[in-house]
């Protein structure tokens, strides 16, 4: 039985001046896996890649064990960009009759109980609505046909924290089926702190990490010295080491041990933005 | 299919320009003072080019909503796509036919005079024109983009007004209805199978856009 | 089943929930034989990860706390008293070590935190 619900393995696409370089990567089903990366990083053209919006150069896509370019898989997949692409002219039940007619398993009724719950008229043209309520409608109109595999790329991007929170709230509720799960792209980095199983990291077209979540936060620390200390802290105990006016801060991937270590520096926990902040603002790398 | 062909013909309807359809109104209006007996069917004309250029200004409609990346994320093929635009035109003519039915019993009404061919002859071009222009037009748009389309429909409306022109000062309008049909059939055929090519190459334009 | 997660605690989440588990089920608000809430439902509710969660649950097996039966859900273990008084001894051992490392750092004799125990005991 397929256990993944995103296989992607060395795919490539280059384009412009950007090149997406030979990433692979795995969203396993029943887990919530957030794609973090800086603007420009290469995550929607990832996205656009694994939906055949834009075609690959080279490498596999697999979504449920099926080649991506077979367009009946898009059955089981919900889709939820940074904007609401519904046109303004249309209403909540205007898209209920585009969208049961395009999409097999169309729940009527899971429509609009959804639309109640969320307090959005089934009447009124979207182009009525504000930020937060297109978002939402966008969210259930992906969720009612039902699909196995959420992909939202930037979906939370501009929205007042009740809405996202919300938002992050029916994520965690479509996981409880253990074959669903969810591809989150966002640069809003504590909404995946908040709710992913595994991180992955992007940087100019390359992956840098595949990780538990609980691994990064628990595991990764902040080590702050003087500049005098920092010379006998040895290159194997860090990741990546930046030098700021007035101290030296290295990322560390075993906090306790560099606790330990080294008593007199400081070792702060680290949040993913700061991780990724690491990540891109670059310093000195140790490759461990 | 049946989503996006309703989908389609939604847009067709609800994103008619207020503005467009004042002045078009006001030329259809003038029309009719001026061609007399015949004014329903020169407004036949006038309806038949606004449905046919409606047809592909919806593009525009779909381009603000960016509509597209949405639509390449459903479970349907590029022809599925494509061919439920092309249904949702053959829908639009619907509109046309009944349009056209209106203006020449309007147009008979003012003018007492009821002229069987020339009721047939306004159903005709309000099926024809559209098609030829759709035809013409929609692959433009999905192997260049909107701008290029609405360029084309402009290269179309020019011949057409010296058509009419050239019947209206030669030997007037009632004649042109008479001696156009004979290519009624003729005419018929190509747009068929001018609508039918144009398909086909607008499902390869609309493929390869990746 | 109450759990209270703190963000702003040292503790990694799942050792909370691991922790606060234990102590439900050895003041007996937690019955042996009583189902736990599912691993998705409770990362639900707390609105975190489900792998944190199968995390604690699964340090709660290991030590015993809790019984997980595929396909019907977890389960509050039956307790023997050896086991609950093994628990408790590593907590007590817990807080001995830091009233030691407080009598190290400040130069109070052994004899003084033998004395206070030995009352505390017969009080």
């Amino acid at each position: 039985m397929e256990e993944y619900s995103i296989l992607v393995e060395d795919l490539s696409k280059s384009f412009g001046g950007f090149t997406l370089d030979h990433i692979s990567f795995k969203v396993p089903k029943g887990r919530i896996v957030g794609f973090i990366g800086e603007n420009g990083a290469g995550k929607s053209t990832t996205i656009h890649l694994i939906l055949n919006e834009l075609k690959k150069d080279s490498g596999e896509i697999k979504i449920f064990g099926t080649d991506h370019t077979d367009c009946s898989v898009k059955e089981q997949i919900g889709v939820v960009f940074d904007e609401c692409n519904f046109h303004d002219v249309f209403t909540a039940k205007n898209m209920e009759k585009i969208l049961s007619g395009v999409y097999r398993s169309w729940d009527s009724s899971l429509y609009h109980q959804y639309l109640k719950r969320f307090g959005l008229p089934s009447d009124q043209p979207v182009g009525t609505f504000s930020k937060g309520m297109k978002m939402k409608l966008s969210l259930i109109s992906a969720l009612a046909h039902k699909p196995k595999l959420l992909i939202l790329d930037e979906a939370t991007s501009g929205l007042d924290p009740v809405v996202r929170d919300e938002m992050l709230d029916l994520f965690l509720e479509f996981i409880q089926e253990e074959d669903h799960s969810v591809f989150l792209s966002s640069h809003i980095t504590s909404d995946i702190q908040k709710v992913a199983d595994e991180v992955i990291l992007i940087r100019q077209g390359k992956i840098i990490f595949e990780q538990l979540k609980d691994d990064l936060i628990y595991q990764y620390g902040i080590l702050k010295c003087g500049k005098e200390k920092f010379a006998a802290v040895s290159p194997q105990d860090y990741l990546i080491h930046r030098s700021t006016n007035i101290c030296e801060e290295c990322l560390v991937n075993d906090k306790e041990a560099a606790k330990q270590k080294y008593p007199d520096a400081v070792v702060d926990n680290a949040a993913l933005e700061d991780i990724m902040l690491f990540y891109s603002k670059g310093g000195e790398s140790c490759v461990d | 299919m049946r989503g996006l062909i309703y989908k389609e013909v939604s847009v067709f309807y609800k994103s008619v320009d207020k503005k467009m359809f004042v002045i078009a109104s006001g030329f259809t209006l003038l029309l009719f003072y001026q061609a007399g007996a015949y004014g329903g069917m020169m407004a036949s004309v006038m309806l038949a080019m606004m449905i046919g250029a409606q047809n592909v200004m919806s593009f525009i409609s779909d381009d603000k909503a960016r509509w597209q990346r949405y639509q390449m994320a459903m479970p349907v093929s590029s022809f599925s796509v494509v061919a439920s635009k092309y249904l949702s035109v053959l829908c639009t003519l619907g509109f046309g036919i009944a349009g056209s039915i209106v203006l020449n019993l309007i147009s008979s009404i003012c003018y007492r005079s009821f002229n069987g061919s020339v009721w047939g002859i306004s159903v005709f071009i309000v099926v024809w024109i559209p098609l030829i222009w759709t035809g013409i037009c929609l692959p433009c748009t999905y192997w260049f983009g909107v701008q290029s389309a609405q360029v084309m429909g402009l290269v179309f409306v020019i011949p057409l007004f010296y058509l009419v022109k050239y019947f209206e000062d030669g030997i007037g309008v009632s004649m042109m209805a008479d001696s156009l049909a004979p290519y009624g059939l003729a005419a018929g055929a190509a747009a068929v199978v001018l609508f039918a090519v144009s398909l086909a190459v607008s499902v390869a334009g609309y493929a390869r856009r990746k | 089943m109450e759990i209270l997660i703190s963000n702003s605690s040292d503790k990694p989440i799942y050792e909370q929930i691991c922790i606060q588990v234990k102590s439900l089920i050895m003041n007996g608000t937690l019955t042996a034989g009583e189902a736990l809430p599912s691993m998705r439902a409770l990362a639900r509710d707390l609105h975190i990860s489900v792998i944190t969660v199968q995390r604690a649950y699964e340090d709660l097996t290991r030590d015993g706390f809790i019984e997980t039966v595929s396909g019907k859900g977890s389960f509050v273990a039956a307790q023997n008293k050896e086991f609950i008084q093994e628990e408790q001894l590593r907590i007590a051992e817990e807080l001995l070590l830091k009233a030691a490392q407080i009598g190290r750092a400040h130069g109070i004799a052994y004899e003084k935190m033998a004395e206070i125990l030995k009352l505390f005991y017969e009080e």
